[in-house]
């Protein structure tokens, strides 16, 4: 939709979680798609967990009002909205014929769609930092990697700082304050500023990112992927590039493959076209849990350039050097 | 027991595993070349053992291989080193033979020849094995044979002592009577400790894989010398 410009053309079902499901299902719509389906995947603990951060978050309800109106303007078009839906699965041969899910009850579920599109939120850039060496950790509630830095975004390389989804998942919004912080001190670290200049300019950004951050905490915590999505079942193709299941890397890991970069020698889940950006994070997370290693000890597997796609004719016409 | 070092442990060979290669093997040092002949020859027995102890498909293919010579000089510099391989062998024979420009794109029709390329070296003991297979296959047989692999337990030391050695990996201890260095890029340091020096250097490189090579029609394995 955003960068093609293309709107699907047959009744589709949107399945998943996370706050951008229902923003693209509205956006669908509003582009004259037929959606047939909201499939919502968040578990229902999660909502009791993020009740917690409920009070935080109101300091900014008009983005959860502003949520809560995507869905009552959906269903006023006809699409169905359903919570609670587990074990998704998609059937066909050639094509999308049915998507199927168990429901609240563990009644099986079935309804017939051409195109299933799915999301599960959204995870950090990391690999710039990450090839930069900087170092990263793991973020158990975001379930991602993140840059490790300071207030202003400085890493621990000294030449190198961080915002926005650089770093970690905090919001478009939160992005553009954090980008200012970077500035601010980069400013001081060129000497353009003095530290209480730069102290004293960064204290009203610094409270609208506050604000942004108990939105996040919400957020983050309701829309936490389900464990069978994050660790999926032995069948579940993982790695889409090289179709390597779940199963396949859990029996690498029992062999003695105790880590990203070997999963990559045992199985060759991350080495196809994407290089690991959509499977990397479940690959480590399975041999995390079957090793019983965490996920740091796990890690990523090392970053290969190029970080963007080039054509092979790009690469024979480098000049060497 | 096998020590294995950590997940990013430079493992130049496995990056580079794969080929089952005889050709231009041993230049200059002919055990190396018998060593690579010979198991070439066991290669066949060995796959279909492997693959029934540890019930993994390795998709061994003893096609032959070829060795691209992609300009004239190249060609002549394959064909010097042949001579010196003939010569340095008992008896005077080598088995790898060159071949032309158009021969070889009749053996790799799905593969269009750049206008440059000159001819290959060819050799029918040549061939390939899928890497992560093998791995795999190596993996489970080892440790159906009664052996422990013990991963992300790098080596830091190795003590003679006496008849026996004591190798140390980080805060572990392990005795034996023999020690088998195979650690690849990690022997130099290795070596330091022992007073043998064993220098090998990482080298940064690019392996651009054509997939063409694989499709049907194809009647060989290809290799990148260096």
């Amino acid at each position: 939709m955003k960068s093609a410009d293309q709107v699907p053309d047959v009744p589709c079902v949107i399945a998943g979680s996370g706050p951008l499901l229902f923003l693209v299902a509205w956006q669908l719509v509003q582009a004259g798609a037929t959606v047939a389906a909201v499939l919502d995947t968040t578990p229902r603990e999660n909502y009791r967990r993020a009740a917690w951060h409920l009070g935080g978050a109101l300091a900014e309800a008009g983005s959860i009002l502003k949520g809560l109106r995507w869905i009552r303007q959906i269903k006023q078009r006809g699409v169905a909205v359903i919570s609670g839906v587990q074990n998704l699965s998609i059937q066909g041969e050639a094509q999308v014929e049915s998507v199927s899910w168990t429901n609240r009850n563990n009644q099986p579920q079935t309804l017939q769609c051409e195109l299933a599109l799915l999301h599960q939120g959204v995870i950090p850039n990391f690999q710039m930092a990450r090839l930069a060496g900087c170092a990263q950790r793991w973020d158990s509630t975001q379930l991602c990697w993140r840059t490790e830095s300071d207030e202003w975004g400085a890493t621990d390389n000294p030449v190198i700082a961080v915002a926005g989804d650089c770093g970690a998942i905090g919001g478009a919004l939160a992005a553009e304050f954090q980008g200012q912080l970077v500035a601010l001190d980069s400013a001081r670290r060129l000497g353009a500023l003095s530290l209480s200049q730069r102290d004293s300019q960064a204290v009203i950004i610094r409270r609208y990112l506050r604000k942004q951050n108990r939105l996040r905490r919400f957020v983050d915590t309701l829309y936490q992927p389900a464990s069978w999505v994050t660790e999926p079942a032995d069948d579940t193709i993982v790695c889409r590039c090289e179709e390597i299941t779940a199963g396949e890397i859990r029996e690498v890991a029992i062999l003695g493959c105790i880590g990203a970069n070997q999963a990559k020698f045992f199985t060759r889940s991350g080495m196809g076209p994407c290089q690991g950006r959509m499977c990397g994070l479940t690959a480590s997370a399975i041999i995390a849990t079957t090793t019983g290693l965490s996920m740091d000890d796990v890690g990523a597997a090392r970053i290969r350039p190029p970080l963007k796609p080039i054509t092979i004719g790009d690469l024979a016409n480098q000049a060497p050097d | 027991m096998v020590l294995d070092g950590e997940d990013t442990a430079l493992r130049a060979a496995r990056g580079n595993a794969g080929l089952v290669w005889y050709q231009f093997k041993g230049l200059g040092f002919q055990p190396y070349a018998d060593i690579s002949l010979e198991a070439t020859k066991h290669w066949p027995d060995f796959a279909d053992e492997l693959a029934a102890r540890s019930g993994v498909t390795l998709h061994y293919e003893k096609p032959g291989g070829i060795e691209l010579c992609t300009n004239a000089a190249e060609l002549e510099q394959v064909s010097a080193e042949l001579e010196q391989l003939r010569q340095q062998a008992p008896g005077g024979h080598y088995d790898s033979e060159l071949i032309d420009r158009q021969a070889l794109q009749e053996m790799i029709p799905a593969l269009k020849l750049g206008p440059d390329v000159a001819g290959a070296a060819y050799s029918p003991h040549d061939g390939m094995v899928y890497a992560p297979a093998l791995l795999r296959a190596l993996h489970t047989v080892i440790q159906q044979l009664g052996c422990r692999i013990l991963p992300d337990h790098k080596v830091t030391a190795i003590e003679a002592n006496g008849q026996s050695y004591v190798v140390r990996a980080g805060d572990r201890k392990f005795a034996a009577e023999k020690v088998v260095l195979a650690a690849g890029l990690g022997l130099a340091p290795l070596g330091d400790r022992l007073d043998t020096p064993i220098p090998v250097t990482p080298e940064r490189g690019q392996c651009a894989n054509p997939d063409e090579i694989r499709r049907p029609g194809s009647r060989c394995s290809l290799c990148d010398r260096r």
